[in-house]
Formats: structure tokens, C-alpha cells, sequence
């Protein structure tokens, strides 16, 4: 069944309304929801190296116990650490969020421009069917033309032969009339144009359809692989994370008489802040910086 | 940073406590609704070729 012209403006209009709020609300959750991968992702890394650290102050000293006064501080050296390892993280995530955002900027505007070619193509259609009657009418015009030339020609034998009418007044005459034909053709021959530029359009859509669905899958890709990056980085051996650490030979052996003995924040600096501090700072010199360009 | 609210087919959702899947899902029905309203504003253009 047909629409009136009035349902297809009411249809077109509600389309153009809800895509405008679907587009927003798409960005939006998109942007919130490469933010939540990150901390989420980010989180999950941080606690697993805290809960690393403190397997190895345990391994180091097995009576150290968190409540003590003496632990205040390492818990300071600890969590200076972790912030700068959270911090190296948050950078590297920030990479790979600034591409997702170009890409859902990117896909807003080709949304925007696919809504525009739909509405476009009504307008193209409309315009075609209008140059179509045009064209009905102007082939009744030139037919009528015709008849009027053929009649003046008539005229103009009979007129000369009796020398009662001037030539040049008809001859004039029928050059304007044939002006006129040719601009009513020309006028036809819009409708040509009109049809490529629903071509045209036709393609436009099918472009930014084709590219709107390669960006989602890319979206989908580079999160998954910021997922990875932030679980391998900093990573020593395995690329996973590291949920226990092996335990240091020397203090392995120790009793706990002796181990009751040793400054345990010193050691916990020496064997494990250090060592990560160094470890962050490689990553980010070497990756984050390569990274960055 | 605050996610903040979005507002979509008449509700509104709190973003900051969604959860991934939560999100996911509600992505993905934004995206049907998107290919939906387009499947039909070309067929009431069609409809009028």
C-alpha cells in the first residue's frame, strides 16, 4: 500500500528523531564502555601485583604482620609503587582509548552522513517523479508545438505566394520557436542528471554502511588487544599475570630466628620495590614511549 | 572520571553502575534499534519509488 506523502513525512521525520538519539546514546555507552574495560582491566592488574607484593614480604619475613607499626614504612614505599605501576597502566590504556575515540567519532559522523543519503534519496525520488510529469507535460507542449509550425509553414507558403505577409516576421518567428523547444529538451534532460545523483547516493550508503560495520569489528579489536597490553606489560617471564613470585633462595633457608633479625623493609625494598620500580620504568622508556611516537 | 547518565528508549541509565555485560547488551540493543529504523526508513522510501 501506498503512504500518503503526509505518513512518509510523519515516518521520515520520527526516523530522523530517533536515529539523531540512537547515534548519541551509541557514542556515549561506547566511550563509558572502553572506559569501564580499562579500569576494570586495570583494577584486576593492580591487586594482582599488591597481592604478588605482599606474597613476597611473607616469603621474606612469615611473622611480619600488616597491622605493625614497623610496616608503615613499606605500606608508603608499596603504595608509591603501585600508584606509579597503576599510572603506567592508565598511560598505555590512554593510547589505545584515544584510537577507540577517533573511531566513534569517525563512526558518528559516517552515521550522521547515512541518515542524511536515506533522507536525500526521498528528496532525489521526489524530484524525479516531478521532472517525470515535467516531461509528460513537455511532450504534450512540443507536440502542440509542432502542430502550430506546421500550420505557420502552411501559412507562410500561401502568404509569400500572395505576397500579403512579411517573410521576416514569421521567419522570426519560427526561430523562437525553436529556442524554445530546445530549452524545453534541455530542461527535460535534467531528469539524466537526477537519476546519477540517486546513483551516486545509492553507493554513498552502501560506503558508509561498509565502513560503519568495519569499525565496529575494529572497536571490538583494539579493546580486546588494550586488554592483552595492559595484562602482558610489565610482565617478567610468562605473559601472565603474576599471582605468586618465586620465593628468594636466600631467605628460604633462613629460620625464623634469623629472619625475625633482618630489617624487613629494607629487603622488601632491595628484592621487590626496587626491582618493580626498575621494571616500570623500562616499560615506560622503551614501550609506553614507542608507543606514543 | 564519571561516566555519567545516557538517556535511550525512554529510560535512563546510570553508566557508572553498569556493569560490562550489562553495557555490552545494552550497546548491542542500540545497534538493532540503529539497522532497524534504517531497514525501514529505506522501505518507506521504496514503498514510494
Amino acid at each position: 500500500m501506498k503512504l500518503t506523502n503526509q505518513q512518509k513525512c510523519e515516518n521520515l521525520l520520527k526516523f530522523y528523531d530517533d536515529s539523531e538519539n540512537n547515534i548519541k546514546a551509541d557514542a556515549l555507552v561506547n566511550r563509558a564502555y572502553i572506559d569501564k574495560v580499562s579500569k576494570q582491566t586495570i583494577n584486576e592488574k593492580v591487586n594482582a601485583q599488591m597481592n604478588s607484593i605482599k606474597t613476597e614480604i611473607y616469603n621474606i619475613n612469615p611473622k611480619f604482620k600488616e597491622g605493625s607499626k614497623n610496616y608503615e614504612a613499606t605500606k608508603k614505599l608499596v603504595s608509591e609503587t603501585l600508584s606509579n605501576y597503576e599510572q603506567a597502566l592508565l598511560d598505555l590504556s590512554s593510547f589505545y582509548d584515544g584510537k577507540i575515540e577517533q573511531l566513534i567519532l569517525r563512526k558518528v559522523e559516517l552515521e550522521s552522513s547515512l541518515i542524511g543519503s536515506i533522507l536525500n534519496e526521498e528528496y532525489l525520488n521526489e524530484n524525479i517523479e516531478k521532472r517525470n510529469n515535467q516531461k509528460e507535460n513537455d511532450s504534450v507542449k512540443k507536440s502542440v508545438k509542432d502542430n502550430i509550425k506546421a500550420v505557420i509553414e502552411k501559412i507562410k507558403n500561401r502568404r509569400t505566394a500572395n505576397a500579403e505577409v512579411d517573410p521576416k516576421m514569421i521567419t522570426n518567428l519560427l526561430d523562437q520557436q525553436e529556442v524554445a523547444i530546445e530549452l524545453d529538451e534541455q530542461f527535460s534532460n535534467n531528469i539524466d542528471k537526477i537519476i546519477k545523483d540517486k546513483n551516486d547516493n545509492k553507493d554513498s550508503m552502501e560506503k558508509f554502511e561498509q565502513e560503519i560495520s568495519l569499525i565496529n569489528s575494529e572497536i571490538d579489536k583494539i579493546n580486546e588487544r588494550k586488554k592483552n597490553s595492559i595484562y602482558d606489560a610489565m610482565e617478567i617471564g610468562g605473559k601472565e599475570l603474576t599471582p605468586n613470585v618465586k620465593k628468594i633462595k636466600i631467605f628460604g633457608r633462613i629460620t625464623r630466628f634469623f629472619v625475625s633479625r633482618f630489617n624487613t623493609a629494607k629487603v622488601v625494598q632491595s628484592t621487590i620495590i626496587d626491582p618493580l620500580n626498575e621494571r616500570i620504568e623500562i616499560f615506560k622508556v622503551n614501550e609506553l614511549s614507542s608507543m606514543k611516537g | 572520571m564519571k561516566l555519567g547518565t545516557v538517556v535511550y528508549g525512554n529510560q535512563i541509565y546510570n553508566l557508572d553502575g553498569m556493569s560490562l555485560d550489562e553495557m555490552k547488551l545494552l550497546l548491542q540493543n542500540i545497534e538493532n534499534d540503529k539497522r532497524e529504523s534504517i531497514r525501514i526508513a529505506k522501505d518507506v522510501i521504496k514503498n514510494n519509488e
